[in-house]
């Protein structure tokens, strides 16, 4: 499992999880198209995540916030690769 | 390291049923079954409903399990108007429950662990061992502890929050435009009919979805909003449900006792076509079996999971367990459920386009049998004929036809 954490920010674009809002319904984990985030207990996230803000939308108490500015500092990450997904 | 027969992810309805069959077929098997949750059953993410008619395949439910008996739904319009549909009083004569799912769901996976399989909670399985195309086993946390543990079998049960079938390279994940995104009050103070489900339709307070009050006797409800996932800020669950309360007043005492708040999601469509691999098995809410129209997953859930824990115990026996050997699972769940499911969706696909001037029409036109049967994916040309009388939504008669 990748290392999570609540707040994220790559050069100017930022995942920030409000866990006073946040109810951990786990919402935000199954519509992430990039295995970005997790939730042991509140969701986290972690370096897979390309800020495409597709977990907010899904948040039904509006606990997410997902800034994208700066485009380029984005690495497509492609989930369909089994290889880079399971951590032999 | 351990090593089982069967390693099934997430001991809900879904993962309890399979492990409970699997023993069934082959009591000499070994089962185990890991929860991610410190407790079966908590916390719930659901509604609670269940149609009477799940009783055939999970046996008699015991009475601890039940809060409220009820004999059908009330459909409401966006004009406040509702269709009654008596499920007591139509074919076959029976009704549902709505359930403590708190005790449903330890009871289901105790009559597992009473047939022979071994459950663990606090368990969280991060990762599938992966070995050249084949699931070997499964890593996690248990109890603060890492393990490792291998098995012929994985059957992922996760529900559709988990992200641990995609490892498998199934196509598990939920689309975004395919989930609704939920929120769910239990409170007390409800005056609607306690002998009834309420299911509220309208784009004012639940665009695509619907608001529901799910009774559980004493003036105590599950109280939601289901709606499709939008990037406005203004238009989360939350904020439907509060427009919800306000639009149908009338059927709280106003006092906002709430004593549990719930959300997720539910995915509405993109039923899986494979759900197998080498040593592995998707079943349940982590494979989209949920009805598309009214969400209701329990019993998805339970049959699937039986369906599985046939296929499991029967590659077993055959000692093939590749995906070769597991793949009558897929046409075996789309002869049973799957076609059903995909009309039920093709026909939300069509309430969508509805306006809520249609959809106030609608409740003109249908009777609560129509209803019934729609929500079972069944006789979707009584829906076409109804359109096809209106020009404005003949084009959408097509796609049921």
């Amino acid at each position: 499992m990748s290392v999570g954490v609540f707040n994220l920010d790559i050069k100017g674009n930022k995942w920030d999880l409000d866990r006073e809002k946040c109810i951990k319904c786990g919402a935000c984990v199954a519509v992430c198209p990039f295995t970005a985030l997790e939730l042991p207990e509140f969701p986290e996230v972690n370096e897979k995540c390309i800020f495409c803000n597709i977990c907010a939308m899904a948040c039904p108490v509006d606990a997410i916030k997902v800034v994208k500015t700066n485009k380029s500092a984005v690495v497509d990450k492609s989930t369909k690769d089994i290889s880079t997904l399971s951590k032999m | 390291m351990d090593e089982f027969d069967v390693i099934i992810v997430g001991a809900g309805p879904a993962g309890a049923s399979c492990a409970r069959q699997i023993m069934e077929k082959n009591p000499s098997l070994s089962v185990m079954m890991f929860d991610r949750r410190e407790e079966l059953g908590v916390p719930v993410r659901c509604g609670e409903g269940l149609e009477q008619a799940a009783e055939d395949y999970t046996g008699p439910i015991p009475k601890r399990a039940i809060c409220k008996y009820i004999k059908g739904a009330r459909v409401y319009a966006p004009d406040g108007r509702f269709l009654e549909a008596d499920m007591t009083k139509m074919a076959g004569g029976r009704g549902g429950y709505v359930l403590d799912r708190k005790v449903f769901d330890k009871w289901l996976a105790f009559e597992a662990v009473k047939k022979g399989a071994t459950v663990q909670c606090d368990t969280l399985i991060t990762d599938l061992i992966v070995e050249n195309g084949w699931i070997r086993g499964v890593r996690g946390i248990n109890m603060g502890k890492e393990i490792v543990a291998r098995a012929k079998v994985v059957v992922c049960s996760t529900g559709a929050e988990s992200r641990l079938g995609m490892q498998s390279g199934l196509k598990t994940f939920c689309k975004a435009q395919l989930v609704d995104t939920c929120v769910e009050y239990e409170m007390t103070g409800s005056l609607a009919d306690e002998e009834f489900i309420h299911l509220m339709l309208g784009s004012d307070i639940a665009p695509r979805g619907y608001a529901w009050i799910f009774p559980k006797g004493d003036g105590i409800a599950n109280v939601g909003v289901g709606v499709i996932p939008s990037p406005d800020p203004m238009k989360t669950a939350l904020i439907y449900q509060e427009k919800f309360l306000k639009k149908y007043a009338q059927f709280f005492d106003g006092k906002r006792n709430i004593m549990e708040i719930k959300g997720g999601i539910v995915p509405v469509g993109d039923l899986m076509k494979d759900m197998v691999t080498n040593g592995f098995l998707v079943c349940g809410e982590a494979a989209h079996h949920v009805n598309p129209i009214h969400g209701g997953g329990i019993k998805e859930a339970i049959v699937s999971g039986q369906l599985a824990g046939d296929v499991v115990a029967g590659a077993l026996g055959k000692n093939d367990f590749s995906k070769q050997g597991l793949s009558s699972f897929n046409p075996l769940w789309w002869e049973v459920r799957g076609n059903h499911l995909r009309n039920v969706e093709k026909l939300r696909e069509v309430f969508e386009k509805f306006s809520d001037k249609d959809l106030n029409d609608l409740v003109d036109a249908l009777t609560p049998e129509d209803l019934i049967d729609f929500s079972r994916g069944q006789k979707l040309g009584t829906l076409a004929k109804i359109l096809l009388r209106k020009p404005s939504l003949m084009f959408l008669a097509k796609k049921l036809l």
